[in-house]
């Protein structure tokens, strides 16, 4: 089936493979998922963003099989069937915490998960003693997991999740306990996983690295959906102005910036130098024209608004730090 | 049972049978074998040689070489050096008369064994007396050996062995409690720790969580009969060296029937199941093992299946026969009662589909409960939550 909301990316040919329909949850007194509809298209990475509690883990528990919607459905699409879970194998999960056992060696933990996606031992092994390899991890395969670094066991936990090559990898912060190398590491890492056919399904704190890797995004705040699609279509939806960062000579406030014709908002940078966001249907020359008439303009650029400043804009709050609180299951 | 759940069935063997820490635990179990023997005979003063008692004073009955009853030798001598010898350890003990006829027990200190020494010093006094009397040592048998007694069952073979089945009896107890401590402990880790870990959640997206339970108490079980096994082998080999370096007769458990054997087995696999499925079902509502107070209910069979101890001597009793029918106790007292007494058949029958069935529900609850608590965290769920989520499964 091909889903109704938008255009599909180029690395996807478009076929629904997860169909969410109204999925709702509830803990106690709190609705925690409140009618999310959520499709997930073959090849595609499908960033779900939000603020801590927006529902993103719960809806990611649900999509995985861990819990039970209340109500609403969740469809999968395999091989032209509509099944409502999919096999063992079809499935790899990345949970937000490390879920790894920590008392035993990394190429036995590794082999365990992918028998139990359904795969034969003997290649299993194969194919953890090929990918511990290639991530730098081959001598240390005999080694218990809590005998590495936190990067270390989280290239660990990514490789337990699609060692088995499935059709869908559904990754709850995967970036977490990176350093900014492993962290572009691991872009390439997921993009190399979708080019192989594996549809993504990601949420993550870390804006610049989802802005990088994601074919379309889903913004969840208290529960709902309350953006979708592509980036540049957000910003079309949400009407993104342009964000121009000017360098200007002699004294100037923000106030008198916001009084040109264009001018959203302007914040200082430092130095003479202003962020100035800027009205989605103005032309970034008559703004600039504007400013030159008025200032000395030293230095100019402009860019298009960022995923984290349209996020910001969006849910109205300012933390984005780490973990979710847990729902409690009840 | 499909490959999911013995996938993880061999993951926890695998994990908590380690060889090497096998061969170790075998060696400790001899080592702790060896000085639990040698420490039971350090207290009690009875070890393998005969105590050597002088007695002074005007004994006819003892020859010049003097006499050994039962761990004792007894040899005429003097009263000068008792002292003396005493003092270098040269005799263990002499016994004295005084000119009343009375007689004096003299040692260094009082150990366990000088009632074994005035046992057997009466033995002899009683010979002494009847020569006085004018009786022969057949008058004498005659007189002080009790009637004999032949026991005729018209059922089956008596199975009762006398002290060699409470031995038995008693190791069996003894296994199964320590089979109960490990599997504990495993059940802690394998669950409790973690689910405090949060290392679950992966998994449960590839297996049920009835799956995932069902492995782990399998894969557990076969651990702690491995370990019971390495225990076992620890005692053989503590065996073999005493009978073969220390020269001391080897203390090995009999007097079983091979139907009692048989019985035990199934009892203890039941009672595994049975007792593992419940401490799952407990581990699985507990949130954080160092707060938790529901950690303690884990050794509520060790209670219940203490009493079991109480009944080596009155394996029939009606209390017995209660404790032998409920599952939570049945794995202790039916196998005491199998070798020691004489439950009927469909008390057997009975107890097994008992406990068979108590397993089976456990084992379902733990599967339901912790589907629902594994990610639960920062409480623990009630009993009437508990209850509530068996209902509504």
């Amino acid at each position: 089936m091909v889903p109704s909301d938008g255009v599909a990316p180029p690395s996807s040919d478009g076929v629904c493979l997860v169909e969410a329909r109204a999925i709702t949850k509830r803990f106690r007194s709190t609705l925690a998922v409140d009618a999310v509809d959520l499709d997930l298209r073959r090849g595609e990475v499908l960033a779900l963003l939000g603020p801590n509690g927006a529902g993103k883990t719960t809806t990611v528990r649900m999509l995985v099989g861990i819990l039970r919607p209340d109500a609403g459905t969740i469809t999968f699409h395999v091989d032209g069937r509509a099944v409502a879970r999919p096999a063992a194998g079809d499935l790899g999960y990345l949970p937000e915490d490390r879920g790894l056992i920590r008392d035993v060696p990394v190429r036995r933990t590794l082999e365990h998960f992918a028998v139990l996606r359904g795969m034969d031992r003997g290649r299993a092994r194969a194919r953890a003693a090929e990918e511990l390899e290639r991530f730098g991890l081959g001598d240390r395969g005999d080694e218990r997991v809590d005998r590495l670094s936190k990067g270390n066991q989280q290239k660990v936990q990514f490789l337990a999740a699609v060692l088995h090559q499935p059709r869908l990898a559904v990754l709850d912060e995967p970036f977490s306990g990176f350093d900014p190398v492993n962290q572009q590491r691991f872009v390439e890492e997921i993009r190399a996983l979708r080019d192989r056919g594996t549809t993504v399904l990601l949420s993550a704190h870390q804006m610049d690295l989802v802005e990088q890797l994601a074919d379309r995004l889903v913004l969840m705040d208290q529960g709902r959906v309350v953006l979708r699609g592509a980036l540049p279509e957000i910003r079309r939806s949400t009407r993104s102005g342009a964000r121009l960062a000017v360098g200007i000579g002699g004294a100037v406030d923000a106030h008198e910036l916001e009084s040109v014709a264009g001018v959203e908002q302007a914040e200082a940078t430092g130095g003479g130098a202003w962020s100035l966001r800027l009205d989605p249907d103005v032309e970034v020359g008559a703004v600039l024209h504007a400013l030159t008439g008025r200032w000395s303009v030293r230095d100019v650029s402009s860019s298009a608004e960022r995923l984290h400043e349209i996020f910001l804009r969006t849910v109205g709050r300012s933390g984005l730090d780490e973990d979710d609180p847990r729902e409690a299951a009840e | 049972m499909n490959a999911r759940v013995w996938a993880v069935t061999r993951w926890e063997f695998l994990r908590f049978a380690k060889a090497r820490d096998l061969i170790v635990g075998a060696l400790i179990f001899a080592v702790m074998f060896g000085a639990g023997g040698s420490f039971g005979e350090f207290v009690t003063g009875l070890g393998d040689d005969a105590r050597t008692v002088r007695v002074v004073g005007g004994l006819t009955v003892l020859p010049a070489e003097g006499v050994t009853l039962s761990g004792v030798h007894f040899e005429p001598g003097s009263a000068t050096d008792v002292d003396s010898l005493l003092a270098v350890e040269a005799i263990d003990a002499a016994l004295l008369e005084a000119d009343d006829g009375t007689w004096e027990l003299r040692v260094r200190r009082e150990r366990r064994w000088t009632d074994l020494v005035g046992a057997r010093f009466a033995g002899l006094l009683v010979q002494e007396r009847a020569g006085q009397l004018g009786l022969d040592a057949a008058q004498l048998r005659s007189l002080t050996q009790p009637p004999e007694l032949r026991t005729v069952t018209v059922g089956d073979a008596p199975r009762r062995d006398g002290r060699t089945s409470v031995f038995t009896a008693g190791i069996a107890l003894g296994v199964m409690f320590m089979a109960l401590f490990i599997g504990f402990s495993f059940v802690f880790v394998a669950i409790t720790a973690e689910k405090t870990q949060r290392t679950t959640e992966s998994m449960l997206s590839a297996l049920t969580p009835q799956e995932w339970i069902d492995g782990k108490i399998l894969g557990l079980t076969g651990a702690v009969f491995v370990n019971l096994l390495s225990a076992v082998a620890g005692y053989v080999a503590w065996q073999a060296v005493a009978v073969l370096f220390l020269d001391r007769p080897a203390a090995l458990p009999g007097g079983a029937h091979p139907a009692d054997v048989f019985g035990l087995a199934l009892f203890a696999l039941g009672g595994f199941a049975f007792w593992f499925t419940l401490f799952a079902l407990v581990a699985a509502t507990i949130d954080d093992p160092n707060s938790s107070s529901r950690s303690s209910l884990m050794f509520l069979p060790f209670l219940l299946m203490g009493a079991a101890f109480a009944g080596l001597d009155s394996p029939d009793a009606p209390w017995m026969r209660a404790l032998s029918i409920a599952p939570g106790t049945s794995p202790a007292a039916m196998p005491v009662r199998l070798m020691r007494g004489d439950p009927h058949f469909l008390e057997v029958v009975a107890s097994l589909v008992l406990l068979a069935a108590g397993a089976w529900f456990f084992r379902w609850a733990a599967g339901r409960v912790f589907g629902t608590s594994m990610l639960m965290t920062g409480k623990e769920p009630s009993l009437r939550e508990v209850l509530r989520w068996l209902r509504e499964a």
